[in-house]
Order: C-alpha cells, then structure tokens, then sequence
C-alpha cells in the first residue's frame, strides 16, 4: 500500500479494525506514519437530520496509544532467546512481521467543509474504513475552529506534528486559571516563560511570585522583549512584610506559626495589644513588632498584675523569636541578591501595595516579585497580604488598576493541602477567593507546581485549564486524574513518559485536549539564572565571594531605621530566662554549632547547592530555613522529611563550614 | 506411570470408556510404551538431541530454511465450506541481517479455478466427491509452495512443509461403478499447471494433466532438490503405520533376551494389541502413534525414521499402477521436543536419511522457541490470533458487493472479488508488505 497523498492532501495511514464505536476505535498503522497524540481523520457517512439519506462527515480523532506486536514473535519464544543468550536474527523467527495498532479517541464530527463546527460523533465507525493523517492546514483549522478572532497566545506544537502549532487562547488564558503541573525538570518554568513572553507582547500586566528566582533572569531579556512589545517593564522586586490595617491577625497567625504556639490568655494578650497599638497600614511588620515589643515592655514595668506577667513576658519572647527571625530572613534575602547568581540585577523595594499598587499592576509591566531568602511562612504572608489587597482594588471596582494575572511559582508552597499538616498557610484562603472570584474581576492565576499532590485539591480543581508535562510520582499522578475530569486513562498513562517540555493541556484555553511540545524559547536561556557554571565559581572561590557579611546585613537593617545589632530579645534577654527551657531544636543546635562563624560562605555554598540537584536543593533550603531558626516540625512539614533527617542536615551543613573555614 | 500430562492425553484418548476399560487401555499402553523403548534402545532406534541453542543456529547460520503452509480457506461470510487453496511460504536465513533475511510469498486459487470443467461443461456433473477435490488441491498447492521455493536460483538449504510429505494419494482418480468409470477426476486447468510445476515444464495432455500425475511430478522435483525436504505434522491422527513400521524393522535377534515369548509372538501380540479390532469393549480404540511415542519417547529423543508406504500398489486400480509404482516412500519418525506437547511427526525422503539428525536437531530447536505452535516456524500462528482481527470487512457490503458482481454476469470479476474476501485475516498477518 503506497503512502499518497489524495487530491485534499491527506495520506492514508491505515485502516480501521476490530468493534469500532463512537468514543474510540482501533485502527492498523502502517509503519513509521503516525506517533501516538498525533491527529487523524476519516471519511463516514451517517444518516442525516430527518433519516432520510445520508450526509458525509470527517471523523477527528487523536492516537492515544500504539501497540507494536509481532504474532510471530511469542513471549515463549522471547523467553528462550534470552535464557539463552541468543539473537532472534540467528534464528529462523521473523521479526519483520509486527504489526501496529493504533488505539484513537475519537474528538468529534465536522462537515467535510468546515472544520471548525466540532460536534460529537453519534453514529459508529466503520470497520475497514480508511484512516488519514490531515494536512496541517486542517488541523490547525480543527485546533482554533471558531476561535478564530481571539488573541491567542502560542506555545509550541503539537508532539506528534511539530507543523500544527498550539496556541492557547489568552483571554480564556488571563481570566480563567491555568495549573501547570510537572515534576521538576518537566518544563514548568520553560512553558510559564513561554506564555509569560506571550503575554508580554499582549502588554498584559503580570505579577510573578518567584520563590527562587526562576523568573528574576528574565530581566536580562529586556531589550530582546522590547523589540516584541515596546515599551514593557521588567521589573524586580523584594519584599517586605507589610503591615495590613487589621494586620493583627496576621502577626498572631506567624506568631503561632513560628513559634511554638500561643496559649489562650497569650493570644489574648496579644490582641489586647493589637488594640491598644494599632498597625499603620503598610507599616513594615518588623518595625510595628518593635513598637508592640516596646508597647509591653512599658506595660511590663508599669504592670503590678504579677500572674500576668509571665503571660506578657511569654508574648514578648515570642515576638523577639519572629522579629529575629524576620530581620534575619531580611538579611538573607539581602544575600542572595547580592551573591554571584543573582548580584548585578535591579532588585528595588517591593512598592507598598496599599499605597502604590499601580507601580505592581501596571499594563506592559511584568512585576517580578522574588521571594528567596524567606521561609515559607513568610513568604505565604508576603504572598497573601499583596495578592488580596491588589484583588481588593480590583473587587471594589474602582477602577484603580488594571485586570492582571499572577504566576504563582512553587504554588504548594502557598496553598498547600490540608493533608501535608502544616498549619493552614494564610495565603490559602487569599488564592481560594481569588479562583473563586477571580473570572469576575479579571485576576487570573497561573499556579505551577512540581509536587500536585501538595497541592489543595478544591483550589486547583477550579482551574479551567491545565498544562500537565512528566510527572512520575504515582500520588501527583492520582492528583491529576481527579482534579483533570476529562483526563482520559490513556493519557494519564503517558504521563509518566513524557519528555521535557511534553505534555497534555486541556481546559478552557483549547477546544479540545492535545499532546504538545511546548516551544523552548532559546532566546530566553539568559533568565536560566540557575545553570550557571558552577565549576568555574568553584575555581575561583578561595578569592572570596562579594556577598554581603552580616554587617553589611546589619548596615542594610540600619538603613532601614532599625538598630539590627540589638534584638529586641537580647535587650530584655535578662527578663526572658526562660526561653533557654525548651529541647534544643534543630535549628538551636545548627546556630549554636556555628556560633561565632562568618557564615557568608556557607550561605553562599547552599545557594550553589541549590542549582545542583532537586535533592541537593531540599537539603541546603531545609538549612537555609534552619538558620533562620524554622522549628522543627515546620521544617520536616515542609520538606516531608522525618526529624532524623535534620539531624543529617545539621551535620552536613557544619561540616560544610568546618571544611569552608579550612580552606581559607 | 509418567508425567500428569501424558496421562491427561491417555485419559483423553480413553476418555469415553468405561472405568474397567479405561484402566485396561492405559495399562496396555504403558505396557506396550515400556516394552518398544526397551526394544528400540537395545536396537538403537531411538537418537537424542542435545539442546544446543548456540552451536545449533551457528551451523545454520547464512543458510536459507524455508516454510510452506498450505491449506484451505473459506469465505466466512458465506460459512465454513472451503473455497480456496493456498499456500503460504516463509524464507528465512538465520545470521543474516536487513530485509534480505525473511522472504514470504502467498498463492491463493479458488478451487474451482484449478479444474478444467470444460468438457463436463455443467457444474453439475462434475466430480462427486467435493471433499476429495478440495483435498487434492490442497496437497497440490502445498508441494507448489515447496516446489517453488526450490525453483529458485539460490533456494534454501531446508524446506518444511506442513503436513504429510507424501499424502495417500489414491482417492484422488476417476469415480468408479461396477468396474465403469462413472465420472472422470477433473483434469487440472492451465492456471494450475502452471502455478504447481516447476518452470521450464514440458506441455501435459491426458493423463498428464491429472492430480497423480501432477502431484507425482511435485514429489519428484522436491526429492530431486539439493535441499533436504522435511514434511512436519502436528496433528494427531488414527494411524498407526509408524508402529507397524517400527515392529516390522525391529530385528529379531537382539530381541530375543528381552521377552519372554518369541520376537514373533511379541511383535503379533503388539501389533494386535496397538490395533484391537477384534475386542468389543475397546473396539476401534486404537493406540495411535503420537500416543504411543509420547510415552516411548523422553523430550530430546527421536525414533530413527522407519519407510510408511502410504499408497500401497496392491490397492491401486490396474490402470494406475504405473503411476502409483512411482510414489516414493517416505520415511517417518517422531521427535518429542518437550514433554507437553505431542511429538512431532517428521516425513523425509530416503536419499536424506544421512542427513536426518541435523534436520531433526534443527527442527527441535525451532520448535523449542516456539513451544506452544505446532509447525516450528510459528506459521500457524494466524490460526491463533485472538478474533478480533477477524471479519475486518463489513459482511453486508462484501455480500453486496457479491452480489454485484453476479448481477454484472462478470465471473472473472466475481472470483477475483471471492479470492479477495477469503481467509482475509491470515493474509493479512502473513503478508509483511501489507502495511509498511
Ligand atoms: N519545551 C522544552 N523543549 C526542550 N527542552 C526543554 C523544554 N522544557 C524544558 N526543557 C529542558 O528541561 C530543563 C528544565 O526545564 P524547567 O522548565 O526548568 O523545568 P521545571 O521548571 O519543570 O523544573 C530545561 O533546562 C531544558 O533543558
Ligand atoms: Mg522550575
């Protein structure tokens, strides 16, 4: 059977076999023709509205799976040849005789004429039918039919059919949600740039939470993205934790979390606190935290209620343990910027949401908001307070800024599953009303997540779109079958076998799901902020890096207003014994190794252990979070390792300093 | 006695007795089984082959071994009634590499197409008995496919046939009453002569263009080949010729310290015993000879091939016995490759007994990697294919279609259109061109 093409540029590729119906059929493909996503058609004819005739239909369907067999070919036969040790091409079995058995599901039905109108099949398939592999004009006519006037925003193409690009639509794309789902090296951050790219050319206004710097890199892009859309702002930007007007609530909530928790008549005192010293809004916490402090250290002298007075110093102490913990978050954050992966780019002050939010959201901007250096605690905090109060300026319809969309990176950070035990994040409730409400007000998300099964399945089970690349984890891959309701069994299964940048998007911004190859921008390998040559920083590393010290932390905390040098803790240390009475924690016994050590090295090192693997990665942010004094339960929460493995981390990271100090 | 499978095959062949002589049958059959392997071991009737996978393919390697299948097809829309012959060949050369390594040819006629009717004129009057023209095609077509193989410029070094290597062949002639010829056996038309013999032929008339001659002038070329042509059958059968051969090749003296009674009396009383017409309860329950060498035989040993005459010349009619004179004999033997599945039957002419041990090695070998097919070179797979690639045309149309083609009074048409929708599904899987 020669392959050719017929008069519509279609090739034949095979023929239909077996019980053919009208949501899958089995056809035999002829060698090397066709790779399971690709598209395939055939001709029917159904009986028409009144029954009366018949009307000719092009049938559409997708390659879900493709089995090679060789009848001749029997398990015994391959069980003999290995026991032996033999090569079937010595022997007198075939091997040229296998045939190919593609399974397809069926997408719909068109007229001959018009492909955009897609309807459902409802008439089987016939057996022996012809199958054909389309033209790609055609197909790309099937892809957008009736789409065609909508922005769209390509991505890349079709696995199968590198000719037949896939474009997402992008107003379905920025006021619906979209999930992007993978394992780590599956291209999250690869497709997020792509669409992000996209977008740009569109001016759309985007905030990125960025806990890692994916996205920071993109500013180097700058001049190459101006030539596609000129006049767009890349800008960079830190973060504070800002004060919100009844921001009590918040501070309790990461008292509680960062801390070992608040009893009653504490968290009692510290409202009474709340009230009697209200936050300015947009005050920088660590400064009303001082205020506060101050606050009940005066009520502490004035006070002669002395069974109170253990309540106040308890709420104090506590106070002290998150306003050291902030200030030191701060001076990491400050760190990472100025080391060698991320020193040089135009990281400003995130500009005060409340007061400024225009300078966040802003058409033709794309506000990269970097997250590196805070716990996850924090950074939920962060992510929360900016996220609502930018969607209250959009909910109140003011008209203050524009509609926008955010990509939330490392989204189980942020919403995390009530299974994974960690206390409730705060952003949770943010990003839930924010899908929930979000279509409304033109605040879309794009979550992206490497481990799905962290993530709050009621939330992402209202994404309208989802982008799902390799993921191998049986339990993410169970997560994705149940928020996914049209994920067939046949492309769940590919999941797993996908390629970097492979995948399958389905949901609102395509008409039908497909299997793509989303488009690896090459142009934008200079945002790959990770994949620097470590090698070389290695070589030259007895030189000394250019990171900040503390005291140039310290000097960063003066600027700021505050006297960094001096906790509040320490300066009622004398009042606050009793802080020293509880088991030492992980974090105490690392800090306490490390006493006296410059620890900008060592800081340093983890961040270079943070580009080395997605192991490497967990260790050196776990330390990371212990130096800034992470409790132990928060940490093996939000790495899902057991305490016997911190112990390990805090082992490591001290002999990492021991062997760092020596090599000076 | 022996293994739970072979006693599953007794108490399938015993199966419909009663108890009393069901037990009695296996008793005898081990008891025969026992005695024939002691005998066939003190006179070196039986030879073993080594299981060698390695060294075996080694010497085979670069040689060309071919498989041909022959066989009946039906068109399964119209039922079960066979309505064409084929033959399917498969080449292939163990050691090579690329495309040149396997080479498959298929020959489907419809059996009417292969009969000269034209002096009968109406079908009508044809030959009585469908059966046998239809099974004189199929042993036709079947030594084609050998004989075509062979015609090759460089052909294999071993052919295989499935099935018998020389059939009974004596159905095959005129039908007879009263000393009369009633109806004549058809002559082979044009198409079939020139699809059954080997190129180069000379023109037949008469006689010459009947199935004995043909078929005779098959068997001649394929035993005149450089290659040695080896019939392999998997099926059991009632016969028990092989054992009758056996019993009638033993030698006397070395047998005469192995049992009590005489070799002669011993031989009578197996020959009896294998073959009880006489016995009422176990009447017609013979011990066939996949039977009684399942159990003679240990995996790995064969029977040293004894002559079956299949078509002896005093039962042949007078007038036939020239040509039936002519019919060689072929020599037969067993190979129990593996302990389940029933020994092989392997057929070979005499001129090859010198090389029986290397073909039979090689047999045992193919049918080692294939256990569960019964032809070694997994031929018969098409057989076993699940149904489902099965009826891949729609009966409806195919019968229109036929139906079409009646009304169009177009019988050329019309066979084509026959031969087409036969047996597509073994085509289909035997036919690698198909779909690449
Ligand atoms: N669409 C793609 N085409 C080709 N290679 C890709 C593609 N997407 C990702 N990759 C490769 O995989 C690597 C990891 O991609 P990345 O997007 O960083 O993964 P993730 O964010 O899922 O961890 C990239 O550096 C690139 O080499
Ligand atoms: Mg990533």
């Amino acid at each position: 059977m020669a392959a050719d093409f017929d008069e519509t540029g279609r090739r034949q590729i095979g023929a239909v076999v077996g019980n053919a119906g009208t949501t899958e059929f089995t056809f035999i493909l002829q060698q090397f023709q066709a790779r399971v996503g690709d598209i395939v058609m055939l001709d029917m004819a159904v009986p028409d509205g009144a029954y009366r005739g018949q009307a000719s239909i092009y049938v559409w369907a997708r390659i879900t799976d493709i089995r090679r067999f060789n009848p001749f070919f029997p398990f015994e036969a391959a069980r003999e040849l290995a026991d032996e040790g033999i090569a079937l091409e010595d022997t007198v079995l075939s091997d040229a005789r296998d045939q190919l058995e593609a399974v397809c599901l069926i997408l719909g039905a068109t007229p001959e004429n018009r492909f955009a109108a897609l309807s459902p099949l409802t008439y089987p398939v016939k057996p022996a039918s012809p199958v054909y592999r389309p033209p790609a004009a055609a197909v790309r006519e099937l892809l957008v039919g009736g789409r065609e006037h909508e922005v769209k925003a390509p991505l890349g193409s079709l696995i199968a059919r590198s000719d037949v690009e896939v474009a997402l639509s992008a107003p379905r794309l920025v006021s619906r949600h979209l999930a992007i789902l993978a394992m780590t090296g599956g291209g999250k951050t690869v497709a997020a740039r792509r669409i992000v790219r996209e977008l740009i050319g569109h001016g759309y206004p985007l905030l990125i939470l960025d806990p890692h710097g994916d996205y920071v890199g993109l500013v180097k892009c700058r001049e190459l993205l101006r030539q596609e859309a000129p006049g767009c702002e890349i800008r960079l930007f830190f973060p504070d934790l800002l004060m919100q007007q009844a921001g009590g609530d918040l501070i309790e909530k990461i008292v509680g979390q960062m801390t070992d928790g608040l009893s009653e008549p504490q968290a009692d005192y510290l409202r009474s606190a709340f009230a009697g010293l209200p936050a300015n809004e947009g005050e920088p916490a660590i400064a009303y935290i001082e205020r506060l402090f101050e606050w009940i250290v005066k009520e502490l002298k004035d006070s002669d209620d002395h069974h109170r007075t253990p309540t106040m110093r308890a709420v104090g102490r506590s106070l002290g343990i998150v306003h050291d913990r902030l200030v030191r978050m701060r001076w990491t954050s400050e760190t990472m910027r100025r080391s060698t992966k991320l020193g040089g780019l135009p990281f400003e002050p995130l500009p005060n949401p409340f007061t400024r939010p225009e300078d966040i959201v802003r058409p033709g901007q794309v506000s990269i908001l970097y997250l590196g250096g805070y716990d996850h605690i924090t950074q939920c905090s962060i992510a929360a307070i900016t996220l609502e109060t930018l969607f209250e300026f959009r909910a109140n319809l003011t008209g203050r800024i524009a509609p926008f969309l955010t990509v939330i990176e490392e989204a189980h950070t942020f919403i995390p599953s009530a299974r994974e035990g960690t206390q409730s994040a705060v952003s949770l409730p943010v990003v839930r009303r924010v899908i929930t409400e979000g279509r409304k007000f033109g605040t879309g998300l794009m979550l992206i997540s490497q481990r799905p099964s962290r993530l709050d399945e009621t939330i992402v089970s209202q994404c309208n779109s989802f982008l799902i690349l390799r993921l191998v984890n049986p339990r993410d891959q169970t997560f994705v079958r149940a928020v996914m309701e049209n994920l067939t069994e046949s492309d769940a299964r590919m999941i797993p076998g996908f390629g970097p940048g492979q995948g399958i998007v389905s949901g609102q911004v395509v008409r039908f799901p497909l299997h793509i190859r989303v488009k690896m921008d090459e142009d934008l390998l200079a945002a790959e902020i990770g994949d620097e040559d470590f090698f070389a920083e290695a070589a030259s590393w007895a030189s000394g890096g250019d990171a900040a010290t503390p005291e140039q932390g310290v000097a960063v905390a003066a600027e700021n207003g505050q006297d960094a040098r001096q906790t509040p803790a320490e300066r009622i240390a004398g009042t606050m014994t009793d802080k020293l009475s509880a088991p030492q924690s992980a974090s105490d016994r690392l800090l306490k190794a490390l006493d006296g050590e410059d620890l900008n090295p060592l800081i340093e090192f983890l961040i270079t252990e943070y580009g080395r693997s997605a192991g490497a990665r967990k260790r050196a942010e776990g330390v990371m979070n212990l130096l800034q004094g992470a409790s132990d339960a928060d940490v093996c929460a939000q790495f899902g390792v057991q305490p016997g493995s911190l112990r390990g981390w805090v082992k490591w990271a001290v002999e990492a300093q021991r062997k760092i100090a020596a090599a000076k | 006695m022996r293994a739970p499978h072979i006693q599953r095959r007794m108490l399938k062949a015993a199966g419909d007795l009663s108890a009393p002589a069901q037990l009695r049958f296996r008793e005898t059959l081990e008891r025969l089984a026992a005695q024939l392997r002691r005998a066939l071991l003190e006179t070196g009737g039986i030879i073993r082959i080594e299981k060698d996978h390695a060294a075996l393919w080694k010497s085979v390697s670069g040689q060309a071994i071919g498989f041909v299948d022959g066989g009946l097809a039906n068109l399964p829309m119209l039922g079960s009634a066979p309505v064409a012959a084929r033959v399917e060949g498969y080449t292939v050369t163990p050691g090579a590499r690329g495309a040149e390594r396997e080479k498959f040819f298929v020959l489907k006629r419809l059996i009417d197409q292969l009969y000269a009717y034209d002096e009968e004129g109406v079908f009508e009057d044809a030959f009585p008995d469908v059966g046998a023209l239809r099974d004189a095609a199929r042993i036709a077509i079947g030594a084609a496919g050998a004989v075509r193989m062979l015609a090759e410029q460089r052909g294999p070094a071993w052919v295989f046939l499935r099935g018998a290597l020389v059939n009974p062949v004596l159905r095959f002639t005129d039908a007879m009453r009263d000393g009369q010829v009633r109806r004549r056996f058809p002559d082979f038309s044009d198409t079939a002569l020139a699809d059954f013999l080997p190129p180069q032929e000379p023109a037949r008339e008469g006689r010459g263009r009947r199935f004995l001659s043909v078929h005779l002038r098959q068997l001649q070329f394929l035993e005149e080949a450089q290659a040695v042509v080896c019939g392999v059958v998997e099926r059991e059968s009632a016969a028990v010729s092989a054992c009758r051969a056996v019993l009638d090749g033993l030698a006397d003296a070395p047998l005469r310290d192995l049992f009590p009674e005489s070799p002669r009396e011993w031989k009578n009383r197996f020959r009896n015993a294998v073959d009880p017409s006489g016995e009422d309860d176990l009447a017609g329950r013979r011990i066939t000879d996949s039977l009684l060498f399942h159990c003679v035989l240990e995996p790995g040993e064969a029977l040293l091939p004894v002559p079956v005459n299949r078509n002896e010349l005093r039962r042949a009619a007078e007038r036939r016995r020239d040509v039936i004179g002519r019919y060689p004999t072929p020599r037969v033997s067993y190979l129990q490759v593996t302990e389940w599945n029933a020994p092989l039957r392997l057929e070979m002419f005499s001129k090859d007994l010198g090389r029986f041990r290397e073909t039979t090695a090689l047999v045992m070998h193919c049918a080692l990697l294939l256990p569960r097919h019964a032809f070694p070179s997994g031929m018969d797979v098409a057989e076993r294919v699940p149904n489902r690639w099965s009826r891949p045309l729609d009966a409806h149309a195919a019968a229109r279609a036929m139906r079409q083609t009646l009304q169009r009074n177009d019988t050329r048409l019309f066979d084509a259109l026959r031969l087409m929708l036969c047996a597509f599904e073994r085509e289909f899987l035997l036919r690698p061109g198909v779909y690449r």
